[in-house]
C-alpha cells in the first residue's frame, strides 16, 4: 500500500464514507457526541474542525521537515491549538450564539483525535498536496458523520429540523434523543449501519 | 460544603465521560479488561487532579494577572504534557512496581480529551484552587467508576452472541448510552447552588 | 548535542510564531466580542424594562452587575441585574428587571444556561418566564399548585430544581440591588447608611469622632471637645426620596459637612452629586433654593436636598433646645 502512487482525487474522496474518520476510524467521537443535539450545532462544529484541520495540515505539511522529529507532536499540538483558539475567537466575535451554544467543545477540538491523527498517520510522510486534500476530505467525512447526526437527533429529539416544527402537535418528542443517552444510541447504530454495509459488500467481492 | 458538591456533581452527576463525552477513546480502547480499566483509572485521576491543581495555578498566578487568557489552551497542553513527563520519571525511578502497573497508561493521558477538558472547563467555571483540585479529583474518580463498569459488562459480552454489525465500538457505545441512562437517575441529588 | 539545539529552536520558534497570531486575533476580534457581549446584555435589558433609552452599567462582582435604566431624560425608571448562578446542570445567567423602587419584579430574561433540554430548559419558555412579571420578591417555587399571591410561582414540571434555582437567583438579585441601594427595608437600611457614614467620617476625618445621641449625633475633636452635631435626614421633591447626612456647625450657623447618601433615588451622575455637595459646605442656615447655586442638571435632586437639609436642621434644633 504505496500511499504515495494513489490518484489525487482518492486521498479526496476516501474520508467522505469508505475511510471516514469518525464511522470507521473511531476518531473525534467526543465532539460528534457532544454538539449534534441541532443540526445548527452539528454544521457549525462540523465547519470548525474543517477549518482547523485544513490549517493545520497546510501549516504542518510546509514545516515538516523542519521538526526534528522527537518533539513534532508538542510542535503539531501547537499548530493546532493557535488555528483552534483562532476559530474560538471568530466565532465568539462574528457567531455569539453558536459559539455559546457549542461552548467548551470547540477548545477542545484541539485533542480531536481526527487532527492529531491525521498529522501523524498521513501529512508526516505525504507531499503537500496529498495532505490537503486528505485534510479536506477528513474533514468532510466528519461534517456528514455529524450532520447525520444532527439531523436524525433533531427530528427525533426537538421535532424539528434548523429549528422549524416539522411534525403536527401530535408528535411528541423523544427527549432521550437530544439527551447524552441519544447521542451514544444514535452513533452506536450509525456505525452498526455502517458496519453492516461495509461486511455486505465485501461478501460480494468474495 | 462547596467543594464537596462539585467533587459529587464531576464524578456522578455530570460524570465526564457519561454526560460531557470526554475521554471516549481509552473508553473505547483499554476498556476490555477490568484489570487495566483500574490500572488506567487511577493513572489518569492522579494525573487529573495534579492538572487540575497546577493548571489553577498558572491560571490564576501567571495568566489572569498579565490578561493573557487567549494563551490557555497552549499553556494548559504545555503543562500536562510535561507534568505527564514528570509524573512518569518520579513513578519510574521511586516505585519501578507501580510504573510498571501505570507506566503504559501515563502517554496515552497526554493527548486525551479529559485532562484538557478539565482544565478548560475548572478555568471557564472560575473555580477557586481548593473547589478546582476537588472538580480534577472528581472527574478522575468518575471516570475511573464509568471505565470499571464499562469494562465489567464488556468482558462478560466476550461471551455472548452480539449481532455481527455492532460487535465492537457499537455495543461499547450502546452499553455507554444505557449506562448514561442510569447516571441520568442520580441527577438532582445534589444541586450546584 | 546540535539536535537538541534544533529542537530547542524549532519548538521555540514555532511558539513564538503562534502566540505572535494569536495575539494579533485576540486583539483583532476582541472589539467584536466586546460588542456582542454589550448588545446581549441591552437587548436583555430592553426586554425585561419597558422604554429604557440608556443604562449605566456598575459591576458589584464577578457575578452581578447592576444596570440602571433610564429614560430620555435622563431619569431612572428601573434596574437590570445580571447575575450568575447555579442551576441543576451548571451555570445560569439572568438578568432580573426591577421597578426604580426595587420592590417588585418587572421581567427576567435567561442569557445562557445549561439545563437539560426540554426539562430544566423550560425556563427560556415565556410562560415560565411571564410568571415573575410584577412578583414581588423574595419568591417562592409551589410545586403542581396554583400561585395564590404575587410572590408565588409554579414550577415546571419535572423541574422542580430549575425551577426554583430560577427564582433562587431572582431573590439574589434582588438582595445584591438592594444592597447597592443601601435600602434592605426599614430599621436595617438605617444601620447599613450609618455604618457608611461612620466609615466616611473616619476616613475623611481621623481626628473627628462620631458619638451617637439618641436620633443625632455629636461631634467631637480628638480632646473630646464637642465641636458640631450630625443628623439622617430625608427629603422628598417631585416623588423621589433624597437622604443625607449633614453636619452643622455648634452654632447653628452653616453647614460643615453634607453627604448625600446611597439609596437616594437621584436620577443625576456622581460627578454632579459631588458638585452638589462641595457647594453646600459652608452654606448658612436655613436654606432657600434661591440662595443656592443651581447645578445643572441637577435641579430636581437640589430640591429633595434642601428640603432634606431644612428638615435635618429642624430637627436638630428642636432635638437640642
Amino acid at each position: 500500500m504505496a500511499q504515495n502512487s494513489r490518484k489525487p482525487g482518492y486521498e479526496l474522496v476516501k474520508g467522505f464514507f469508505k475511510e471516514n474518520p469518525v464511522l470507521v476510524q473511531l476518531l473525534g467521537i467526543c465532539s460528534v457526541l457532544a454538539v449534534s443535539n441541532t443540526v445548527v450545532n452539528s454544521i457549525s462544529m462540523g465547519v470548525s474542525v474543517l477549518f482547523v484541520l485544513f490549517f493545520s495540515s497546510l501549516v504542518i505539511g510546509l514545516i515538516k521537515d523542519l521538526i526534528p522529529n522527537e518533539v513534532r507532536i508538542p510542535a503539531y499540538i501547537v499548530v493546532i491549538a493557535t488555528f483552534v483558539t483562532v476559530a474560538d475567537l471568530f466565532l465568539k466575535a462574528k457567531f455569539p450564539d453558536i459559539s455559546k451554544a457549542l461552548g467548551a467543545y470547540i477548545p477542545l477540538i484541539v485533542v480531536n483525535c481526527i487532527i492529531l491523527a491525521r498529522q501523524e498517520a498521513f501529512t508526516k510522510k505525504n507531499k503537500l498536496l496529498p495532505s490537503i486534500l486528505d485534510a479536506i476530505g477528513m474533514g468532510t467525512g466528519y461534517i456528514i458523520t455529524i450532520l447525520l447526526m444532527g439531523i436524525i437527533r433533531e427530528i427525533l429529539g426537538f421535532g424539528s429540523i434548523f429549528g422549524v416544527k416539522i411534525f403536527g402537535s401530535w408528535f411528541k418528542p423523544i427527549l432521550v434523543m437530544i439527551l447524552p443517552p441519544g447521542a451514544f444510541l444514535t452513533l452506536a447504530m450509525l456505525i452498526g449501519f455502517m458496519n453492516f454495509i461495509t461486511r455486505k459488500s465485501e461478501e460480494k467481492k468474495l | 460544603m462547596r467543594p464537596l458538591i462539585i467533587f459529587v456533581a464531576a464524578a456522578i452527576t455530570n460524570n465526564f465521560i457519561l454526560t460531557y463525552f470526554l475521554g471516549l477513546c481509552p473508553f473505547l480502547g483499554v476498556s476490555a479488561r477490568v484489570s487495566s480499566a483500574i490500572g488506567m483509572g487511577f493513572a489518569a485521576t492522579f494525573v487529573m487532579t495534579m492538572t487540575a491543581i497546577i493548571t489553577n495555578l498558572v491560571d490564576h498566578l501567571i495568566l489572569r494577572p498579565l490578561h493573557l487568557e487567549f494563551l490557555q489552551m497552549i499553556v494548559f497542553i504545555f503543562v500536562i504534557a510535561v507534568l505527564v513527563q514528570f509524573v512518569e520519571m518520579v513513578i519510574k525511578k521511586t516505585s519501578p512496581s507501580l510504573y510498571k502497573a501505570l507506566g503504559i497508561f501515563l502517554p496515552l493521558i497526554t493527548t486525551n480529551c479529559i485532562v484538557l477538558g478539565l482544565a478548560l472547563l475548572g478555568a471557564m467555571r472560575n473555580y477557586n484552587l481548593i473547589e478546582n483540585t476537588f472538580f480534577g479529583f472528581g472527574a478522575g474518580v468518575g471516570f475511573t467508576i464509568a471505565l470499571l463498569l464499562i469494562s465489567g459488562i464488556r468482558e462478560e459480552l466476550e461471551v455472548r452472541d452480539v449481532p455481527k454489525a455492532l460487535k465492537g465500538a457499537p455495543i461499547t457505545l450502546i452499553i455507554a448510552g444505557l449506562m448514561a441512562f442510569a447516571f441520568m437517575g442520580f441527577s438532582g441529588i445534589i444541586s450546584l447552588q | 548535542m546540535k539536535n537538541e539545539f534544533r529542537m530547542v529552536i524549532v519548538l521555540t520558534l514555532i511558539i513564538t510564531i503562534a502566540g505572535c497570531l494569536l495575539a494579533y486575533t485576540y486583539v483583532s476580534t476582541q472589539d467584536d466580542i466586546q460588542r456582542n457581549l454589550e448588545n446581549s446584555m441591552r437587548t436583555a435589558l430592553l426586554s425585561v424594562v419597558e422604554g429604557v433609552e440608556s443604562y449605566e452599567n456598575i459591576a458589584l462582582d464577578e457575578k452581578t452587575s447592576v444596570l440602571k435604566a433610564k429614560d430620555s431624560n435622563g431619569n431612572v425608571i428601573g434596574y437590570g441585574v445580571m447575575i450568575t448562578g447555579g442551576g441543576f446542570q451548571g451555570d445560569i445567567k439572568l438578568m432580573v428587571g426591577f421597578d426604580k423602587d426595587a420592590s417588585a419584579v418587572l421581567g427576567i430574561e435567561v442569557l445562557e444556561n445549561v439545563e437539560t433540554p426540554g426539562l430544566g430548559n423550560r425556563i427560556i419558555e415565556d410562560w415560565f418566564k411571564k410568571q415573575f412579571e410584577g412578583a414581588i420578591p423574595p419568591i417562592e417555587v409551589l410545586k403542581g399548585q396554583k400561585p395564590q399571591n404575587r410572590s408565588q410561582i409554579e414550577a415546571i414540571t419535572g423541574a422542580t430544581i430549575s425551577s426554583k434555582s430560577v427564582a433562587n437567583i431572582v431573590n439574589n438579585a434582588h438582595k445584591a440591588l438592594e444592597t447597592y441601594l443601601g435600602s434592605g427595608g426599614g430599621g436595617e437600611s438605617a444601620g447599613r447608611g450609618e455604618e457608611e457614614i461612620l466609615e466616611y467620617f473616619e476616613k475623611r476625618w481621623p481626628e473627628k469622632r462620631l458619638i451617637k445621641k439618641g436620633t443625632y449625633y455629636v461631634i467631637n475633636d480628638k480632646s473630646g471637645q464637642s465641636i458640631s452635631y450630625g443628623i439622617f435626614s430625608e427629603g422628598v421633591e417631585g416623588g423621589d426620596t433624597v437622604k443625607i447626612f449633614m453636619t452643622v456647625s455648634k452654632n447653628f450657623s452653616k453647614i460643615e459637612d453634607i453627604v448625600i447618601m446611597n439609596g437616594s433615588e437621584v436620577s443625576v451622575d456622581k460627578e454632579k452629586l459631588d458638585e452638589l455637595q462641595k457647594r453646600l459646605i459652608g452654606e448658612s442656615l436655613p436654606l432657600s433654593s434661591s440662595n443656592v447655586e443651581v447645578v445643572t442638571g441637577a435641579t430636581i435632586i437640589e430640591d429633595g436636598v434642601v428640603s432634606a437639609v431644612n428638615k435635618g436642621f429642624e430637627a436638630l434644633k428642636k432635638e437640642l433646645k
